[in-house]
């Protein structure tokens, strides 16, 4: 009984506060991602030909968990099979906010493109019976510097 | 949609770059084939439901990159990776992204 | 160069569906799969388990028979009344029935592998005559014959084996649970079947089947004082008390048999040694 009432008191939080986290952070993407829209990010590997630019590698990780709701949606979901649809919304925040801070460390560097971006996603707690419940997403790529203007 | 991964096209100029789209997708199989699955690991051979299960994801995941280069009025993908993680267990995640570009 | 960042619609990477309604479609799924599987294992396992042999039976059970010390006049009285409770109950052959007396508060009795009975002092300080008596060791005899503890076991085992199969690797344990009151279901159907057996065979016993409620009477009485949840019938593996004094009341009349009788009384030297009993397990 006791451990019902557990699991339940987790679900709701995990409902509760998971959705509004997610919600908040959606929002927060969105802003930044309008913000930084003119940098461009390109996954090819070869700079406009002619001009003469600075490079240097940047990059952005996140780590990020998934709720207690949604992971239990997703157990369940391994038994039908089908999309694991907790785990889209999860991967999808971790993308685009380890691309937003790809960007912005690219922006402070005042980086006017950034080339050959690659994408690198690691699962990296097991958690209990081998359930994951993190993944940490990582954007590099490298960014095309105006030259500084000194000696 | 021309989908390449390549990053230049012989004989094709590209017009407009359009940024990165991406499409992902996580599925998983039920539970039946995942004890036939761990079944197989005694005898080793190819796991054909996983096969699929990727199959099936991998082309989700490009329908879905596909639907975000149509919204923003690409013509084609290039330079086109894939990746694969397992996100949890008995479910795979196939990422794909790609420059979206107008060509000529 | 040209570039032109342009905006990706939302929702495309992600499915667009209620968590909760996902939630909702899943867990009755789960349930309902759950159930399933408990239902067709536990008649599929009950099934089979009632043709393992009572000497594997016995062989399973035997760590447990050196365990309870006889306790001369109390077993001696209870012997006699099993033996004529055996007797009349027709069992298959080779099958034996070992009674256990228990100098312990609990007011229970229970069978279980091997054809062991434990019947508790507990009980037995409460019963007001012998016909309750012999009533409820031929129910728990009757489970013996039933095969029921192997049933159970085998049940139990089984189940517990597949949903760890099939949830194993994920923390549902949870759901696991859903799949026990099923089994509980199966039990109340066995014991209605074992009160039907042991109604027979007090019948067979004394030309009358009067006297056979009082244990469950007594049953009833007990768990009122002892706090009374009598309303909750899914939690309990027995079926309650006053529809159990129907079942076997109608049961009676159905089958002709009388139901009133004279009554055998417990001689009162069982009682003053179950007393003496008690106070030695004080000691």
């Amino acid at each position: 009984m006791i451990e019902l009432i557990i699991f339940l008191v987790l679900m709701t939080l995990g409902y509760l506060v998971g959705q509004y986290a997610e919600k908040r952070h959606y929002e927060s993407i969105i802003k930044r991602e309008q913000k930084l829209k003119n940098l461009p990010t390109i996954a090819s590997r070869f700079p406009p030909p002619g001009k003469r630019l600075d490079q240097q590698l940047v990059m952005g990780s996140t780590v990020i968990s998934i709720d207690y709701f949604k992971r239990f949606i997703a157990t369940l979901r391994n038994l039908f099979g089908g999309r694991v649809t907790s785990y889209e919304s999860l991967l999808d925040r971790a993308r685009r906010e380890s691309l937003l801070r790809m960007k912005e460390q690219a922006n402070e560097l005042g980086a006017e493109y950034v080339f050959n971006v690659k994408y690198e996603t690691a699962s990296i707690s097991k958690g209990r019976n081998n359930t994951i419940g993190s993944v940490e997403v990582l954007a590099y790529g490298t960014a095309l510097l105006r030259p500084s203007e000194a000696p | 949609m021309l989908i390449s991964n390549m990053e230049i096209l012989p004989g094709k100029q590209i017009q407009k770059h359009l940024g990165l789209v991406q499409g992902s997708s996580v599925r998983a199989k039920h539970v039946g084939r995942d004890i036939m699955a761990s079944l197989k690991n005694i005898f080793g051979g190819e796991l054909k439901g996983y096969t699929e299960l990727l199959q099936e994801s991998r082309d989700e995941a490009m329908d879905r990159m596909q639907q975000q280069a149509q919204a923003i009025g690409a013509n084609a993908i290039l330079n086109v990776r894939f990746s694969t993680s397992s996100v949890a267990q008995g479910a795979a995640e196939i990422y794909v992204y790609g420059s979206a570009v107008i060509l000529e | 160069m040209k570039f032109e960042q342009r905006d990706i619609p939302e929702g495309i990477n992600v499915t667009q569906v209620h968590p909760l309604r996902e939630l909702a479609v899943l867990l009755g799924g789960a349930v309902l799969l759950i159930v399933l599987l408990v239902y067709l294992l536990g008649l599929s396992a009950g099934f089979l388990a009632r043709y393992i042999p009572f000497e594997m039976e016995l062989e399973l059970a035997s760590s447990f028979s050196e365990e309870t010390k006889s306790e001369g006049d109390i077993q001696r009285y209870l012997t006699r009344i099993n033996d004529q409770v055996v007797a009349a109950m027709a069992l298959p052959e080779g099958m034996q029935i070992t009674l256990h007396y228990n100098n312990d508060d609990t007011v229970n009795a229970f069978a279980t592998l091997g054809g062991h009975v434990v019947v508790f002092r507990g009980l037995l300080e409460k019963l007001p005559n012998e016909n309750a008596l012999a009533m409820l060791l031929a129910h728990e005899i009757a489970h013996v014959k039933h095969r029921d503890p192997i049933v159970s076991v085998g049940r139990g085992l089984t189940i517990s084996a597949v949903l760890g199969l099939v949830l194993g690797q994920s923390d549902l344990g949870v759901l696991g649970d859903t799949g026990l009151y099923t089994l509980l279901h199966f039990n109340r159907e066995m014991e209605r079947e074992a009160d039907r057996e042991a109604l027979e065979a007090v019948y067979r016993i004394y030309g009358h089947t009067r006297g056979a409620d009082d244990l469950f009477r007594v049953l009833q009485t007990y768990r009122e004082e002892a706090g009374g949840d009598d309303g909750f019938e899914v939690l309990q593996t027995h079926p309650l008390d006053w529809k159990r004094i129907n079942a076997i009341d109608s049961l009676a009349r159905t089958n002709g048999w009388d139901v009133e009788g004279d009554i055998t009384p417990i001689p009162e030297t069982f009682f003053s040694d179950l007393k003496r009993s008690e106070k030695s397990s004080e000691e």
